[in-house]
């Protein structure tokens, strides 16, 4: 078959699942690239990156509109997770691919352990916000149902979140996948903001990193149209049919089955490893 | 500082909307020149096979001269450069309500973004 419309299935494949997971496409297609096409990691990854930049720009209008961004708190975080972002590509050439794709195998055990724990909504009154937070004006309001009432949230943490949101930027740089898997849950379990708020803020931070970190490898010329063209255009359609149907299918269901194909995913990267070519 | 929030969701806010607008248009032209360039390349350009793809190596500039890769680097380029413009445009919505500290942030946040180029000096 032909390899631009395997590639463009393997990817809408990918932003579908990644949508109703809520893990994104690039965990699902880079171990898919590798591990069953072959493709130099370095050449996915970088393809990767671009299909993260899409797919949270084509969600951003919408976060904006409801005003679930916390415009502030993302643009604060953003600068260590950039900064990271590209001390994570510079590294990604240091280490070589086997080093890579053996990081990338732990990333998805993280993954895994992260979508075992699960999340849980526990936000902070705007008083009790760290002092910084209060100096930053950082603590907002959402709204969280169709009735347009607003709920005040404060904001904690503020400088422990902003050395973690380094790793964020760092896995975006080095491995290609958005990073939201570190921010949501330091959003949530730090900062204590609403999952909502964490969820539009990091989607607003992620396209941020991986455009920095899709610029950086067109740059050093690991950007391949063959690879890129399909992906972009896959992972865009397939998340948007997603989105649509997410909320006519069970979640539970669907949750042990991505689990039960990430662990397979996660063996063939390191049985790739260890018979590294 | 609540009110602070409510002038940025101020919907008549010029540079608010501008923002919003570049996130929705921005993404659908960029989508369409990677759609449009991945049509021209299935079209014109010599077949890959499945067993050709882990002899891929570093795309040279050569690469980008493959029948509809322009085109497709010209969406890459415009997704990018529409992430980073949101920052303009952040910058330029707390210049107006008069913070400066996040104006500057925002400013700063494009230079890194603007300074991965550099990785140019590394590559090719």
């Amino acid at each position: 078959m032909e390899v631009l419309l395997i590639l463009v299935l393997v990817s809408f494949a990918a932003g579908f699942i990644g949508v109703l997971t809520g893990v994104g496409g690039g965990i699902i297609l880079i171990p898919v690239m590798v591990g069953i096409l072959d493709i130099p990691v370095h050449l996915a990854i970088a393809a990767s990156l671009v299909s993260v930049t899409a797919n949270s720009l084509s969600g951003g209008s919408q976060f904006l509109r409801t005003g679930s961004v916390n415009i502030r708190l993302a643009i604060l975080m953003s600068i260590s997770a950039l900064i990271a972002t590209l001390t994570g590509v510079l590294l990604s050439k240091v280490v070589g691919g086997r080093v890579v794709t053996a990081i990338f195998a732990l990333m998805i055990l993280l993954t895994i352990w992260v979508m075992f724990k699960g999340r849980k909504d526990s936000f902070v009154d705007v008083k009790d916000s760290d002092p910084l937070a209060l100096k930053l004006r950082l603590p907002s309001w959402y709204t969280p149902s169709t009735d347009g009432q607003k709920v005040e949230y404060g904001v904690l943490k503020v400088v422990p979140a902003i050395g973690i949101m380094a790793f964020a930027g760092l896995a975006a740089g080095l491995l290609g996948v958005g990073g939201g898997l570190v921010q949501v849950p330091v959003m949530d379990r730090v900062l204590k903001l609403p999952i909502k708020v964490s969820t539009a803020t990091s989607n607003f931070m992620m396209g941020l990193s991986a455009a920095a970190a899709a610029l950086a490898y067109l740059a050093l010329g690991d950007l391949h149209p063959l690879i890129a063209g399909p992906t972009v255009v896959g992972i865009f359609l397939g998340s948007r049919v997603g989105a649509g149907v997410a909320p006519r299918i069970h979640s539970k269901h669907l949750r042990w089955l991505f689990l039960g194909l990430l662990l397979v995913m996660c063996a063939q990267m390191i049985v790739k490893v260890i018979l590294w070519k | 500082m609540l009110e602070e929030k409510s002038k940025e969701l101020n919907l008549e806010d010029p540079s608010r909307l501008a923002l919003m607008t570049l996130l929705t248009w921005g993404t659908r032209c960029s989508f369409f020149l990677c759609l449009t360039g991945l049509v021209v390349m299935t079209w014109t350009a010599p077949p890959v096979s499945v067993g050709e793809l882990p002899t891929i190596g570093d795309c040279e500039l050569a690469c980008w001269k493959t029948p509809g890769a322009a085109i497709i680097l010209a969406g890459i380029i415009s997704l990018i450069m529409v992430s980073a413009g949101r920052l303009i445009l952040t910058a330029i919505m707390y210049l107006k309500a008069g913070d400066k500290v996040f104006s500057l942030l925002s400013i700063f946040a494009l230079v890194l973004v603007l300074s991965s180029t550099l990785f140019a000096f590394f590559g090719w």
